[in-house]
C-alpha cells in the first residue's frame, strides 16, 4: 500500500489528472460547480469568473454507453455516442453545465431534440457556443457577442452577474498557466526530459485541474525535469492529428516504436498556449478576442491561419518527420499541400490512416510507423 | 500533354424516362452550359457555389452560377467518378476525404485530361460555398478548388445555434420565419448575403437592384408551389413519375431556380404529371410497396429507383430534393434578403420529425438509403416511427463501390420483409 505520508511527485499527479479526468483527487477540493466543455477553443474565463471549474469532457470509444444504445444505433459514431452519454448519463450529476462547441453542434442539436420530446430525462443542462471561423472584423463582434452570452448564462449558474474584476482574475490566472505552458513545450523540445506522451499528458492534464493547481504542478515539474539519455537519439516527431486529440494513444504507439514525439499540432497539446490574454479594461472583448484569434482545426480560414503553427513548427531543423495521424478520415485536404510543403523542406512524413483509439486501430497505426521510424533512425545514425 | 482516357465504371443501366418535358428540361440545361461555356470563354462572368449558397443573389446580377453537387452528378452520371477518384488518391487526397461533393476539385485538377465530362469547367470569376460548424471539413477544399483555378473564394458561413428546428417548422417557414430563428444568428447571415452582393458588384460592375431580386424570390417561390402539386400527386395515390426522372428534373430546375426558364420548366413539369394522374397513367401499375429514398441521390446510378418496379412493384415515391424545394426554400417578405437569409439559418435538412412526416404523408412501406445517410439517430427515430430501413453499403457517387449483385440480393431481401410484414 503507498505510504499516505510520502508526497506524490509532481509529474505522476498531472499524468493521474489526464488518466482519471473527472475523476482526479485534485478536483474533488473546493466544492465548486464543473462546468464541461465539449471541443477545443471555448473560453474558460468566463467560466472561472463565474466561481465554477471548467473540465473537458472527452469521448471514451469503447466503454459501455447505456444512454446512447436507447437513442442511437451501433453504427452512430462512437465519438458521439459516447459524448451523449457522458453528458446524459455518467456525469449528469457532476456537471452544472456543458458548452457545447461548434464541431459537436450536431450532438446539441440531438440532445435538444431528445430533451423536448422527453427523452432525455436528467441530462446535463446545455449551452452552444461557436465562434466564427472566417477572421473578419464582422466576425470578431459576433464571438464578442457570443462570448458575452455566454458570460450571462454563467452569471444565472453563479447566481449573480459576471463580474469585470472576475474576469480579470480569470485572466490572471490562465495567463500564469499559460506562461508555465509556454516554458513546458519550450523545454520538452528542447531538453528531451520526458517522453512525448508524458508531456502530452501533463500538458493536457489542464484541461481536468484548477489553473493555479496546473501552473503550480507544471512548474514542480519543469524544475525538476533532467534530461534523459535515453531519448536523446531517437527520432523526433511531430504529430497532426486530423481532429483534437482526447487521447495519447498516438503518442505512445509512435514513442513504443522508438520515436520522441516532441510537439504535436493539437489545441490541447504543444499548441495550448497561444500567448497571453492582453490585460485591459474590458477583460470580456479581450477574451473574445484571443480565442476568436487563436482557433485551430480544419475549421479554420483562410488557410494560413490554419496553417502557420505546422509551417513554422515542422520547418525548425529539430524535428525530423512527421506524421500525419488521421483517426477521423473526412478530415485531411490539407495534408497533400502540408506534406508538399515537408518535402521541400527535405522532411520525411507518413500518412498513417488509423484509429488509435481502438486495439486494431493502434496495431494498425503500429504497423504503419515502425518501418517510418526505423528509417528516421536510420538517418539520425548517419 | 499527357493523354488520358476518361475510363467509365460503375453501372451500366441508364433509368428510363416516361416525360416528355423531361429531354426538353435536360436538353435545355445541357445547352445552357454549352452556351455558358462559349460566354466565359468570350470573357463573361460565372460563379462556381455550392448547392447551399444563396444563388437568387447571382440571379439577381443575370451572374450565371454552376452548381457543384449538380456537376458531381454529372459526372457520376457518365460513370467518370471512378477514374476522378482514382486521380484524387494519386494527388495524395486520402480515400476516406468527403467524395459526393469532391468531383468539382477532381475534374479541375486533372487538368490535362482531353476529354472532361461536358467540355469540362470554365474557370469562373469566383467560387462560393455555403460554412456551417457541421461541415467543417468542406473549407480546405474549396480553398484548394480556388486556388487552382486562382480566383477568390467567398465563404458563406453560417453560424450554428446548436438547437433544432422548431417543431412543424414546414408549417410557418415560409412567412413566419422571423421566429423561427435567433435574432442573433439571422442578423448575421443576413449581413453575411449583404457581403456577397458587394463582391457581386465588384465582379459585375453592376449595382445591386433590390427590386430585380423581389423578382427573383418570387420567381422562385412560384416554382416551389408548382413542385408542391407534383408532391400533392405522389401524396395522394400510385406514383405518375418516378424518381429517377423527379430527381433529375427538380435538381435542374432547382439549381437555376428564380430564373425565368425554371420557373417555365417547373410549371411544364407540373402540368404534364398533373395530366398523367388524371389519366391514370402510372409508372407502375402494380405498384405494391411504396419506399422513400433518404438523403442525397443515388447519382452514380439512377436506373436501381426503377429497377424494381417490374419485378416486385416496388415504387420509389419521395426523395428529399423535390420535398425541401418546397418546405425548405419558399421565403416570402418585404425584404428579399433577409428572407433570402432566414432560409440559410435553417433550411431544415436533417430534420428527423419532418423525415418521418414526409414518409407517412406519402404513405410509405419503407425507407431505403445508403449507410452514411441513416447515422445512428436517423435510423433509430425512423424505427421508433415503425418505418422498415435498409441500409445500402454503396457510395452515392463512387462507381467504384457498385455491386449489382449485392445491392439486389439486399433489396430483394428488404422487399421480400415489407411483402411478410404486409402479410403477403
Amino acid at each position: 500500500m503507498p505510504d499516505q505520508n510520502v508526497p506524490v511527485p509532481p509529474l505522476q499527479t498531472l499524468l493521474s489528472a489526464y488518466e482519471k479526468q473527472l475523476g482526479n483527487e485534485e478536483l474533488a477540493t473546493g466544492g465548486r460547480l464543473l462546468v464541461g466543455l465539449v471541443g477545443a477553443g471555448i473560453p474558460e474565463e468566463p467560466i472561472l469568473a463565474a466561481g465554477a471549474t471548467p473540465v473537458q469532457v472527452f469521448p471514451q470509444p469503447g466503454e459501455e454507453t447505456p444512454v446512447a444504445d436507447q437513442h442511437l444505433n451501433a453504427d452512430e459514431s462512437p465519438v458521439l455516442r459516447s459524448l451523449l452519454d457522458k453528458l446524459a448519463g455518467t456525469y449528469r450529476d457532476r456537471l452544472s453545465l456543458a458548452v457545447i462547441g461548434a464541431p459537436f453542434a450536431n450532438l446539441s442539436v440531438m440532445i435538444e431534440e431528445l430533451r423536448r420530446d422527453a427523452r432525455l430525462p436528467g441530462a446535463v443542462p446545455c449551452a452552444y457556443f461557436e465562434m466564427m471561423a472566417v477572421q473578419t472584423e464582422e466576425n470578431r463582434l459576433y464571438s464578442r457577442d457570443r462570448t458575452a452570452d455566454l458570460t450571462r448564462r454563467l452569471g444565472l449558474l453563479a447566481g449573480e452577474p459576471v463580474s469585470r474584476e472576475a474576469l480579470a482574475s480569470a485572466i490572471e490566472a490562465t495567463n500564469r498557466r499559460r506562461r508555465v505552458m509556454s516554458k513546458f513545450i519550450a523545454a520538452r523540445r528542447e531538453s528531451a526530459s520526458l517522453t512525448g506522451t508524458e508531456a502530452y499528458q501533463a500538458l493536457g492534464a489542464h484541461l481536468f485541474l484548477r489553473p493555479e493547481t496546473h501552473a503550480d504542478l507544471l512548474n514542480d515539474v519543469l524544475d525538476q525535469s533532467e534530461p534523459r539519455a535515453d531519448l536523446q537519439a531517437r527520432p523526433r516527431i511531430l504529430i497532426v492529428p486530423s481532429s483534437p486529440l482526447t487521447h495519447a494513444h498516438a503518442h505512445r504507439v509512435l514513442e513504443e516504436a522508438g520515436a520522441l514525439v516532441v510537439a504535436e499540432d493539437d489545441p490541447f497539446g504543444a499548441r495550448a498556449a497561444p500567448g497571453l490574454i492582453p490585460v485591459t479594461d474590458d477583460p470580456l472583448t479581450a477574451i473574445s478576442d484571443f480565442y476568436f484569434e487563436n482557433r485551430t482545426g480544419e475549421r479554420v480560414y483562410p488557410a494560413n491561419s490554419r496553417l502557420g503553427w505546422f509551417q513554422e513548427e515542422a520547418g525548425k531543423p529539430d524535428i525530423d518527420g512527421v506524421v500525419f495521424y488521421v483517426q477521423e478520415p473526412k478530415f485531411g485536404w490539407d495534408i497533400p499541400a502540408m506534406r508538399e510543403f515537408l518535402d521541400a523542406a527535405g522532411k520525411p512524413s507518413l500518412l498513417a490512416l488509423a484509429d488509435a483509439r481502438t486495439a486494431s486501430g493502434r496495431e494498425k497505426l503500429k504497423a504503419l510507423s515502425e518501418p517510418f521510424i526505423a528509417g528516421l533512425s536510420a538517418g539520425r545514425a548517419r | 500533354m499527357n493523354q488520358v482516357t476518361t475510363e467509365r465504371r460503375g453501372a451500366k443501366e441508364r433509368a428510363k424516362n416516361d416525360l416528355a418535358c423531361t429531354p426538353l428540361i435536360r436538353g435545355g440545361q445541357k445547352e445552357w452550359f454549352a452556351n455558358l461555356r462559349e460566354q466565359v470563354a468570350d470573357g463573361a462572368h460565372y460563379v462556381y457555389a455550392d448547392a447551399m449558397s444563396p444563388h437568387e443573389i447571382f440571379e439577381a446580377f443575370d451572374l450565371p452560377c454552376v452548381i457543384n453537387e449538380w456537376w458531381s452528378g454529372i459526372v457520376a452520371a457518365r460513370r467518370q467518378s471512378a477514374y476522378y477518384f482514382d486521380q484524387m488518391e494519386a494527388h495524395g487526397f486520402h480515400s476516406g476525404l468527403e467524395r459526393y461533393a469532391a468531383l468539382g476539385l477532381a475534374t479541375v485538377l486533372d487538368e490535362d485530361n482531353p476529354d472532361p465530362p461536358w467540355g469540362g469547367l470554365p474557370k469562373p470569376a469566383f467560387t462560393c460555398s455555403s460554412f456551417l460548424a457541421s461541415r467543417a471539413d468542406c473549407v480546405a477544399r474549396w480553398e484548394l478548388l480556388s486556388k487552382q483555378w486562382d480566383v477568390p473564394y467567398f465563404p458563406f458561413e453560417v453560424p450554428g445555434t446548436g438547437s433544432p428546428m422548431a417543431p412543424r417548422w414546414w408549417e410557418t417557414s415560409r412567412h413566419g420565419w422571423e421566429k423561427l430563428y435567433p435574432a442573433y444568428q439571422l442578423d448575421r447571415v443576413h449581413q453575411a448575403i449583404w457581403d456577397l452582393i458587394r463582391l457581386c458588384e465588384r465582379t459585375t460592375g453592376r449595382k445591386f437592384d433590390m427590386d430585380k431580386l423581389r423578382e427573383v424570390m418570387a420567381r422562385a417561390n412560384l416554382q416551389q408551389t408548382y413542385f408542391e402539386k407534383i408532391r400533392d400527386i405522389s401524396r395522394a395515390g400510385k406514383a405518375v413519375v418516378s424518381i429517377s426522372e423527379q430527381l433529375g428534373n427538380v435538381m435542374t430546375i432547382q439549381w437555376r431556380r428564380g430564373s425565368e426558364w425554371a420557373t417555365e420548366s417547373a410549371r411544364i413539369f407540373s402540368e404534364e404529371v398533373e395530366e398523367r394522374a388524371r389519366n391514370g397513367q402510372w409508372i407502375c401499375p402494380n405498384e405494391t410497396y411504396r419506399l422513400m429514398w433518404m438523403g442525397a441521390g443515388m447519382w452514380q446510378n439512377t436506373s436501381f429507383y426503377r429497377a424494381f418496379e417490374e419485378s416486385h412493384g416496388a415504387v420509389f415515391v419521395r426523395s428529399m430534393y423535390m420535398s425541401i424545394a418546397i418546405d425548405g426554400y419558399p421565403r416570402y417578405g418585404n425584404d428579399p434578403v433577409r428572407a433570402l437569409a432566414a432560409r440559410y439559418c435553417g433550411i431544415g435538412l436533417g430534420s428527423l420529425e419532418w423525415d418521418i412526416h414526409e414518409a407517412q404523408s406519402h404513405h410509405v412501406d419503407g425507407v431505403v438509403s445508403v449507410s452514411s445517410t441513416l447515422g445512428g439517430r436517423t435510423r433509430s427515430a425512423l424505427e421508433a416511427a415503425g418505418l422498415p430501413i435498409l441500409a445500402l453499403d454503396v457510395d452515392l457517387v463512387d462507381g467504384r463501390t457498385w455491386d449489382e449483385g449485392a445491392v439486389r440480393r439486399a433489396m430483394e431481401g428488404f422487399l421480400d420483409t415489407l411483402g411478410k410484414k404486409k402479410g403477403g
